[in-house]
């Protein structure tokens, strides 16, 4: 219940590191990358999608390619393991990434 | 005589499930190319080597977790039904992905045949998936198929009936590391052995799930002995779990499988999957920011465009037959000296001419829509929809994938209602639910346009708008009321975020395209066969029965009517107590129904049809010009009269039924007028009648009225299954309501100006 509440109201905008506090700002966030980008999801931070995003193989460790990200705002596409999938701006803004450099 | 096999076909959105089910069955099953086509499980029929088998199609999911309505079927069907083998269908460009689900369907302990299809695509893309490996790790048939062209379908049946024969299962087991596995021996201990039997779960299965802390599976947990004991030992085991890890079971389970599956993936695929840069060349142009919306609306608008002038010339063919059929059959008929077959030249006149012909004038311009509306959707360019229109719907708390409901909903609201399963909350799916209906689907535009012919005679261009705005203003309307609802509603509960697929653009095949508008435009054509022409007969009955005089001769023959209808009544209630078996019931019902069928038809002709008054201006005094009038006061505010109260009132049932109504009564008042023409001879003259009952601003505030008064009988019955009793009934309240005000609205700010 507790981890409910502490949601409600935010509806996602902004960081919510509460259940990786240490991870807080020091872990870029999906959001961040730019188009042709490629980064490692490290993190999900503990919202109530995390396992949809798993579930749709967004999961800790799966590898993201950024497609489409509008700095602006709006949703984000990215590709992970040939599929594309739209994902809300403030999802993304919860899932810790870090770079992969192409070699 | 051997048994019939049950086969369920699993398997991911967008993996060609559905082609595949179509290319088994011979069935034409609607598929599309956006994640949740398949929303509800379809069965279908087929024979391999003469062995008889039931295909069910299950919707498309990605994992069998239970967060949505989908996966809970999927699985409740493999757990429960038990079916004799499960068909995976793989995507054979996303194994990964793909592979996540077969994982947890091996995991439920049924045997497993695995269909490795789009193996054009991969080739295409020079993927090499090694199918002789995969079925090696993994232990169960792997076949390769092209769900668009069938091939390997048959080879897929054959190992499926060898599967089904043997009962062979995998003995693939997903490691989760010890310390999860030490848990799960720890419940499966409390468990006992014939407890779990009867959920029919597997126990390793199901003890994993309660550590997932899985409702479906707590809420079984209440079923067997002492739950408490149970509960006890699997707080127990989280919190240890917990300890360990930091995070939660089910995160650590999902995580453990996708790692599997990247192992398996990397095991079986030899090549790099690559983007297909095209696609990202034409999302760039589809879903950019700013022209994305504008795109949208030219292409509706397109479909719009596309659908009326295509449609007109066919619909005008249609109408010409029927006038030709009117004319020369019914027409010789009602010239008949003989008072009875010159009644039932009436009867057929009024109810097939009138009452159905007006609604299947209408046809062509069905097939058209949904011809185009399914092209798009096999496109891919559904999913890009719900991406360009997030913006707008997450201003007022929805997801764009919340608008997807609605674009179908523009073609049926059944589907449309039916579609929302897919929506990843509850407070989502019955948000959309309830606006849903709003958007004018295709047989309230027919209303629409019917109307419009009518009344705005002498424009095209006032009528395509008058049309037009009736419609956006319901789609606004909708929007406006999601914000409403959630505020009053789900007040605490957060807004979902957008998590869809967005598919690769396919260019349709035409066989999926003509499958996919048969299966929705058949639907119209059941429905002015069933409920139409019910309505119709119902109607005329009605409207030709005068309430003084000439009934007293009749009243010993409706007598009749009403006991021989009761019987009928009485032979269906019975024999559904009788009976369980849904099918065996309704064939026993029809069997024992025919008898007072034939009675209710023959009375009717001989009994009925003679004492049946045509004087025309007995309109009025018939029963139907009594139930009008007894409830104009209802809209008379709205500046309509007891005609409109009959067409409401048989729109509850059907929409469409308006216009069979106003045809049939244009044609009453057209005959009435002195010097007027005979019935049904002159097709021109009925609109030009109908024009004189309403004013300008009335007949917006009609059109208005009928398109948010409560959804017809159909959506009515989706709602109530897809949301219960509840948001049914709020569903039919708020509509009339608003429906109401909005006209009076309408109604009298028009008067002000017009």
């Amino acid at each position: 219940m507790t981890e409910h509440s502490k949601h409600r109201g935010s509806r996602f905008r902004g960081h919510c590191c509460q259940k990786h506090g240490d991870n807080e700002n020091s872990l870029p966030v999906l959001s961040e990358f730019p188009v042709g980008k490629k980064c490692k999801v490290v993190s999900l931070m503990g919202c109530m999608m995390n396992k949809r995003l798993a579930n749709m193989g967004l999961g800790v460790g799966s590898i993201i390619e950024i497609i489409k990200n509008d700095l602006s705002g709006g949703p984000l596409i990215v590709f992970s393991d040939s599929v594309r999938i739209a994902i809300g701006r403030g999802m993304a803004r919860q899932i810790c990434c870090e770079e992969i450099k192409d070699e | 005589m051997s048994r019939e096999y049950e086969i369920g076909l699993a398997g991911n959105p967008n993996a060609g499930k559905t082609s595949v089910f179509n290319h088994i069955t011979g069935a034409m099953q609607t598929t599309g190319n956006w994640p949740g086509v398949t929303v509800s499980k379809v069965s279908g029929k087929c024979s391999v080597k003469n062995e008889k088998m039931n295909i069910v199609d299950l919707p498309g999911t990605y994992s069998l977790s239970a967060h949505s309505e989908d996966e809970l079927v999927a699985r409740e069907y493999i757990v429960k039904d038990n079916p004799d083998v499960v068909i995976n269908v793989l995507d054979a460009t996303a194994l990964e992905h793909n592979l996540f689900l077969t994982l947890q369907i091996i995991e439920l302990g049924v045997p497993v045949v695995i269909a490795l299809n789009m193996t054009d695509e991969a080739k295409k893309r020079d993927l090499k998936v090694d199918a002789k490996r995969l079925s090696n790790i993994l232990g169960v048939p792997v076949i390769e198929t092209i769900g668009t062209s069938g091939e390997g379908v048959k080879e897929l049946m054959c190992a499926v009936l060898d599967v089904a024969k043997s009962r062979k299962r995998s003995n693939y087991l997903v490691d989760y590391g010890p310390e999860i596995e030490h848990s799960t021996q720890k419940i499966q201990e409390v468990l006992s052995e014939t407890e779990i039997a009867k959920t029919k779960y597997p126990p390793h299965f199901f003890a994993h799930k309660l550590l997932e802390n899985d409702k479906a599976i707590c809420n079984e947990v209440e079923t067997i002995k002492h739950p408490e004991l149970v509960h006890e030992i699997v707080n127990k085991e989280i919190k240890r779990l917990k300890g360990i890890f930091g995070d939660d079971v089910e995160t650590l389970v999902i995580d453990r499988r996708y790692e599997q599956a990247r192992i398996i993936s990397k095991e079986v695929v030899k090549g790099i999957v690559r983007r297909q840069r095209f696609v990202d060349k034409i999302d760039r142009f589809l879903a950019n920011r700013f022209i994305g919306i504008p795109i949208f609306g030219i292409v509706m608008w397109g479909i719009f465009y596309a659908t009326f002038t295509w449609g007109a010339p066919l619909s005008d063919w249609v109408a010409e037959g029927l006038a030709w059929i009117d004319t020369t059959l019914f027409g010789a008929l009602v010239d008949s000296s003989s008072v009875l077959v010159s009644n039932i030249g009436n009867f057929l006149s009024g109810v097939i001419n009138d009452g159905i012909g007006g609604i299947l004038v209408f046809f062509p311009f069905i097939v058209i829509l949904f011809l185009i509306l399914s092209f798009l959707e096999d496109s891919g360019y559904m999913a890009r929809i719900a991406y360009i229109m997030d913006g707008i719907m997450s201003k007022v708390g929805l997801s764009g994938k919340a608008f997807i409901p609605y674009v179908v909903s523009f073609g049926c609201a059944v589907p449309g209602v039916v579609a929302t399963r897919t929506l990843d909350s509850k407070r989502e799916r019955i948000l959309t639910i309830l606006t849903a209906p709003l958007v004018s689907c295709v047989t309230r535009m027919e209303v629409f346009f019917f109307l419009a012919a009518i009344f705005f005679a002498g424009s095209a261009l006032a009528q395509s708008l008058v049309v037009w705005s009736v419609f956006i203003f319901g789609i606004l309307l909708a929007i406006t009321l999601v914000a409403i609802f959630s505020k009053i509603f789900f007040k605490n509960e957060p807004a979902t975020p957008l998590l869809i697929e967005l598919p690769p653009y396919r260019w349709p095949t035409l066989r999926s395209v003509l499958i996919h508008t048969w299966d929705r435009t058949k639907h119209f054509l059941q429905k002015a066969g069933g409920v139409i022409l019910i309505g119709a007969i119902i109607f005329w009955i009605l409207s030709n029965t005068p309430t003084s005089g000439i009934t007293s001769s009749a009243t010993p023959w409706f007598i009749v009517l009403l006991v021989l209808a009761l019987w009928m009544v009485i032979n269906s209630v019975f024999s559904k107590r009788l009976y369980k078996n849904t099918e065996t019931r309704s064939k026993t019902v029809k069997t024992i129904n025919i008898i007072p069928f034939v009675l209710i038809v023959g009375v009717f002709v001989l009994g009925v049809m003679p004492h049946i008054s045509l004087s025309v201006d007995a309109i009025e005094q018939s029963l139907v010009g009594k139930i009008g009038h007894s409830l104009e006061w209802f809209v008379r505010p709205l500046g309509l009269d007891w005609r409109a109260v009959i067409a409401l009132i048989a729109g509850f049932v059907a929409k469409e039924l308006l216009i069979s109504i106003f045809g049939v009564l244009g044609n009453f008042a057209e005959d009435a007028e002195p010097g007027g023409l005979e019935a049904g001879q002159n097709p021109e003259g009925t609109p030009a009648v109908i024009a004189t009952w309403y004013t300008t601003p009335a007949v917006l505030g009609m059109m208005v009225f009928f398109n948010l008064y409560s959804p017809c009988l159909a959506t009515i019955g989706a709602i109530k299954a897809e949301a219960g009793w509840k948001w049914m009934w709020f569903s039919i309240a708020y509509g009339i309501a608003l429906g109401w005000i909005m006209s009076f609205i309408v109604y009298q700010v028009g008067s002000l100006f017009i």
